[in-house]
């Protein structure tokens, strides 16, 4: 995939606007470091990120740092208490991170103009001597509004010591006494999850999944996790099923590993038994062109979060054009407009009313759809994102803010 | 919180409407921000950049005061691109 790739979906002006600032950068070293090189949000971003960052002349390399299992698991156990859960921090955890990062910086090439830190687990590398002559930038992608004490005294004094800091949204964000950026996520256009589809194939996986295509369909894409309110989302359903006859479908991910989440599918499955158009899926992580296409397939989409991250489905849905009812919490609230770009709703009534609302307004329900689209174009696509960090570089590299001017 | 902008030439010139309004179809909408919004709010140039050229360099005030009135409060920045075309346009119509 190449940057004039996206021409056709996130516009010329778009693309050219990316080439423009990259051409004041250009040869400029730029040093992404994550702890993971497939799987999970930023090891997918990182790996559209660097290919298209080189394209336009961006000196761009990629750094996966290696640990062993008690690293992750202490990061594990970190990434949950930086999100709010009261867990124990030990020195034997202090001690097993920092050895981590003591063997990752003699093994890494840190050398670069800009280096940016993905997440918490690497975020110890910095230091006197490794910092060269970089700028370091740490880039946060989870929310850090209500972190457990222990934990963020823990990260705090690490990230202090960095040139700037990177937050998905002004809610998730902490004081470290550095520059501190906004950039939201994204999500990419052209990736099997959303990239446009042909009719029978939307139609054929439908089908394939017992789902009658030619009846409404609600759809709630999430984990089976309980933050999800997938039983809320079966209650709004069924309060709106005896007058607007419709299917229900969730769909998730495997849950194995995860005994909480095995209880919620169990739950779920036994609520669905009840009823032939309640279609609960548990999918595989590599089900993209499927979940694309239940999405597509979809009369309304929900997300009926009680606690949200950014909630990049909800993107993912307004880019398919779908009309979206979701919760108004974490990262939710700045991809949907209430009544402009989709609905906000904080109960199960408010779901219930809002997808009667929807069902017996088909017109407005497509102009939802429609400014969701267009909304998503603007703010959530991988070609904003790179935007965002060019101009990340030039202005942690000038080390102005406010209105930079660059002159011809 | 504030916002950081970048500001650079994109290379596309006016010299007279014509060439304004294809330079206006090209740019992205981060300028049509910056020329008619972030200028006024920051840079204090009243009533916007686009307005102010269009009175001193070509001499079409009412012009001006037209594009000037486009609020950002009813309409998206696609939607004022729009509109920004379509008063050009008609008024090399008229005039």
């Amino acid at each position: 995939m190449n940057l004039s790739d996206y021409e056709s979906v996130a516009g010329r002006d778009a693309v050219d606007e990316i080439r423009l600032i990259a051409s004041r950068l250009r040869g400029w070293r730029v040093v992404h470091v994550n702890s993971t090189a497939v799987g999970g949000g930023v090891a997918e971003i990182l790996s559209r990120m660097v290919p298209l960052m080189k394209e336009v002349g961006i000196d761009a390399r990629w750094e996966v740092m290696r640990g062993t299992d008690d690293f992750f698991a202490v990061t594990k156990s970190m990434h949950n208490a930086l999100q709010g859960k009261n867990l124990p921090l030990t020195e034997e955890m202090r001690r097993v991170y920092e050895e981590a990062q003591e063997a990752n910086r003699s093994t890494l090439n840190l050398e670069g103009d800009i280096v940016i830190i993905h997440d918490p687990q690497p975020a110890g590398l910095l230091t006197a001597v490794t910092r060269g002559k970089a700028r370091w930038v740490w880039r946060c992608h989870i929310d850090l509004s209500h972190p457990d004490a222990a934990y963020w005294d823990f990260l705090r004094d690490r990230v202090s010591s960095y040139d700037g800091t990177i937050f998905s949204s002004p809610k998730f964000a902490r004081e470290t006494g550095v520059r501190t950026f906004v950039i939201p996520p994204s999500i990419d256009p052209l990736s099997d999850k959303n990239r446009e589809l042909e009719p029978s194939v939307v139609r054929q996986v439908l089908e394939d999944h017992g789902i009658d295509p030619t009846r409404p369909v609600i759809t709630q894409v999430s984990r089976f996790d309980l933050f999800k309110d997938p039983f809320g989302v079966i209650e709004a359903w069924k309060k709106v099923k005896e007058d607007f006859p419709c299917q229900l479908v969730l769909a998730g991910g495997s849950a194995d590993d995860d005994p909480e989440g095995a209880s919620v599918l169990a739950g779920l499955r036994e609520a669905a038994a009840e009823d032939k158009d309640i279609h609960v899926l548990c999918l595989p992580p590599t089900a993209n062109l499927e979940i694309n296409a239940l999405q597509r397939g979809s009369t309304i989409i929900l997300q009926k979060s009680t606690k949200e991250g950014f909630g990049l489905t909800v993107s993912e849905a307004l880019w398919k054009g779908k009309p979206v009812i979701a919760g108004a919490v974490g990262g939710i609230t700045i991809q949907i407009k209430h009544k402009l770009t989709g609905m906000l709703v904080n109960s199960v009534d408010g779901a219930a009313y809002y997808l009667k609302y929807l069902l017996s307004r088909p017109e407005e329900a497509a102009a939802l759809g429609r400014n969701g689209r267009e909304h998503v174009r603007q703010n959530f696509l991988l070609t904003r994102h790179l935007r965002d960090y060019l101009v990340l570089v030039a202005l942690v590299r000038s080390g102005r803010s406010g209105l930079v001017t660059v002159e011809a | 919180m504030r916002a950081n902008s970048l500001v650079l030439p994109t290379g596309h010139v006016a010299v007279d409407l014509d060439s304004f309004t294809a330079a206006i179809e090209r740019v992205s909408i981060s300028s049509i921000y910056h020329h008619m919004f972030e200028s006024k709010i920051r840079l204090d140039h009243d009533p916007n950049d686009f307005s102010a050229w269009i009175t001193h360099e070509i001499g079409e005030p009412r012009l001006a005061r037209k594009i000037a009135r486009l609020d950002p409060y009813f309409l998206t920045l696609e939607q004022i691109r729009a509109r920004i075309i379509d008063l050009v346009r008609s008024w090399r119509v008229v005039s």
